[in-house]
């Protein structure tokens, strides 16, 4: 699939065709026009305080680096929470070249189209989840009432601290407990094991509002988007039962100082499925 | 394809018929008809033979497959509603329509585009009553077990093994903004013709409860995990059984189990109640914006 590709050709297209139309027409109407979109990231969760996950364990986390790729929104709802847009000319005008260039997808049964594209933040970067917010590189975009939103992850990872990633997409170390277990663990993702359904390394569809997990906003002039990350999601269905001594599966051995590298285990998987849910990645846009 | 020509097929037959009613009445002053039915497509009437499992070739037969139609509603462009259903009606696709198709309701309306065009799926109201060919029996079980969708049936392996299945599901779900094809051309709601018949079809994908994925492109129909999870071997799948299965337990060789950008759709229970509320489309493979209905 080229998707990746057809989405910066679409915004590009959109862009394009935004500031030709209102260049040339004139056109005062509030949807199409070009503006300037600021990008900032900031972590929902205190990671300093411990957090109880659903399955009972108590997590601090003492290190945690995300590597960040392009930031792409669009007009479609999130899946299965969606709304009808009415389209701008711009956006009907897009919407053909995109019919050209890709059949219009009817995917079963999410049904999740993403719609016209209204702005990005094309710079990848890596963020350190415990240093507070940041602010990221400046995006693009177009007036006009936006919904959805993609994250990606870079890889190789870029930026400050792309070095403490050494190659993962995500890398997190903390402390587990529940009852008299104590679990010292190392978690950590991989490009490739980040992949969605459509084997891609990103989340697409998450929610693009005016408050973090609302969806739904006009974007009517320059603004800031900003990207709430909440790593509590990545932990919540992790089982530290299968990496504790004695676990059934053969728990994996302490590498150094007592740390567990929990890579192959089902608490590992669980890990990998929360890395993927779009309630980690809620988009915002104030003006 | 077969449904796709059926119901070409039905729709030529309904034009056919109306055309030459209009000719014998010739007073239609500016209106049209509409009847809005439903169909579950073969899929549901005739089941979902091996080859729509690609992945693992189960196949399936769905012994009820019940929807509760809690309202549907045709609107101009400014939301104002000229026809509506009257009160909740339960329909249970697997039963074949013998002559007409299974009908909602029929209106007269001013001939113009009706854009708006929403239907909601649940939840199950005390008004609800048997739609063409349903039973009151099947009323009683939606309503015993506040469900919006009901499904049973029975899948089968490549190899022979049976699972069964029971499932009802609560979720209700407002389908709005639908739009589908209309005499080979896309467009929102259903455009009244002077004189003519529109059928606007709810039709319901049974293929959606096996998906694999809620999101992506790729998603194929699977039942190998499902079949897995009748923890007490006892051949019967039950949603209970569902729920204690975490889809990150699920190994990757029986379906991704990927659930987008959702973040609260954690077991296999979840999923599949997560599917039932994908399953209403419109007049074929037309679609609306769903949403989950809350606060009844």
């Amino acid at each position: 699939m080229k998707s990746g590709y057809l989405t910066k050709l679409g915004i590009l297209v959109a862009l394009c065709t935004a500031g030709c139309s209102s260049s040339s027409s004139g056109n005062s109407g509030t949807t199409g026009q070009l503006i300037a979109v600021k990008t900032r990231a900031e972590v929902k969760d205190d990671l300093t305080q411990a957090k109880t996950n659903a399955l009972g364990w108590s997590i601090t986390i003492s290190e945690a680096y995300l590597s960040v790729g392009p930031l792409y929104y669009f007009a479609g709802d999130p899946v299965l929470s969606q709304r009808h847009m009415d389209k701008s000319s711009l956006q009907n005008a897009l919407a053909l070249v995109g019919d050209w260039l890709v059949k219009p997808a009817y995917a079963h049964p999410g049904h999740y189209i993403a719609g016209a594209a209204m702005g990005q933040m094309l710079t990848p970067t890596t963020l350190d989840l415990l240093a507070g917010s940041v602010n990221l590189a400046d995006g693009d975009g177009v007036t006009g009432s936006t919904n959805s939103a993609k994250f990606t992850w870079q890889s190789p990872p870029q930026g400050e601290h792309a070095a403490a990633l050494e190659g993962h997409v995500i890398l997190t170390k903390g402390v587990a407990t529940k009852g008299n277990t104590t679990i010292h663990f190392v978690a950590m993702a991989d490009e490739p094991e980040v992949h969605d359904g459509d084997d891609k390394a990103e989340v697409a569809g998450c929610a693009f509002g005016t408050i973090p997990g609302a969806s739904g906003v006009n974007m009517d002039g320059n603004g800031t988007v900003t990207l709430t990350l909440s790593p509590s999601v990545w932990f919540d269905e992790v089982d530290f039962a299968y990496v504790s001594p004695g676990a059934d599966a053969g728990a994996p051995t302490p590498a150094t100082q007592g740390v567990v590298d929990i890579a192959g285990t089902l608490a590992w998987e669980g890990f990998i499925r929360g890395v993927k849910k779009g309630t980690g990645y809620e988009f915002s846009y104030t003006k | 394809m077969t449904a796709k020509l059926t119901r070409i097929l039905f729709g030529a037959l309904i034009a056919t018929t109306t055309v030459s009613s209009i000719s014998a009445c010739g007073d239609d002053n500016g209106k049209g008809t509409v009847t809005v039915t439903t169909w579950g497509e073969s899929f549901i009437e005739d089941g979902l033979p091996s080859s729509v499992f690609p992945k693992d070739n189960w196949s399936v037969k769905y012994g009820k497959f019940l929807v509760d139609y809690h309202s549907v509603s045709i609107a101009d462009e400014n939301n104002s509603v000229a026809a509506k259903l009257a009160h909740s009606l339960v329909f249970d696709l697997t039963k074949k329509a013998r002559g007409n198709p299974k009908t909602l309701f029929t209106a007269e309306l001013e001939a113009k585009a009706w854009p708006n065009v929403s239907y909601q799926v649940g939840p199950i109201s005390d008004d609800a009553t048997a739609g063409d060919l349903a039973a009151d029996t099947e009323v009683t079980l939606l309503k015993t077990d506040q469900a919006s969708v009901h499904v049973e049936g029975t899948a089968t392996s490549p190899t022979g093994v049976t699972k069964t299945f029971n499932w009802s599901f609560s979720p209700a779900t407002l389908f709005q903004g639908c739009h589908g094809e209309q005499d080979g051309k896309e467009l929102e709601g259903v455009l009244v013709t002077q004189g003519g018949n529109q059928i606007i079809e709810l039709t319901v994908h049974g293929d959606h409860l096996f998906y694999d994925d809620l999101q992506s492109e790729e998603a194929v129909p699977r039942f190998e995990a499902l079949a897995d999870a009748d923890a007490n071997n006892d051949g019967n799948i039950t949603l209970a059984e569902l729920d204690q299965v975490p889809l990150y337990t699920i190994p990757l060789e029986k379906g991704t189990y990927g659930t987008g950008a959702l973040g609260n759709v954690n077991t296999l229970g979840d999923y599949e109640r997560t599917l039932s509320r994908t399953i209403g489309h419109y007049r074929g493979e037309g679609s609306c914006n769903s949403k989950e209905v809350s606060g009844q």
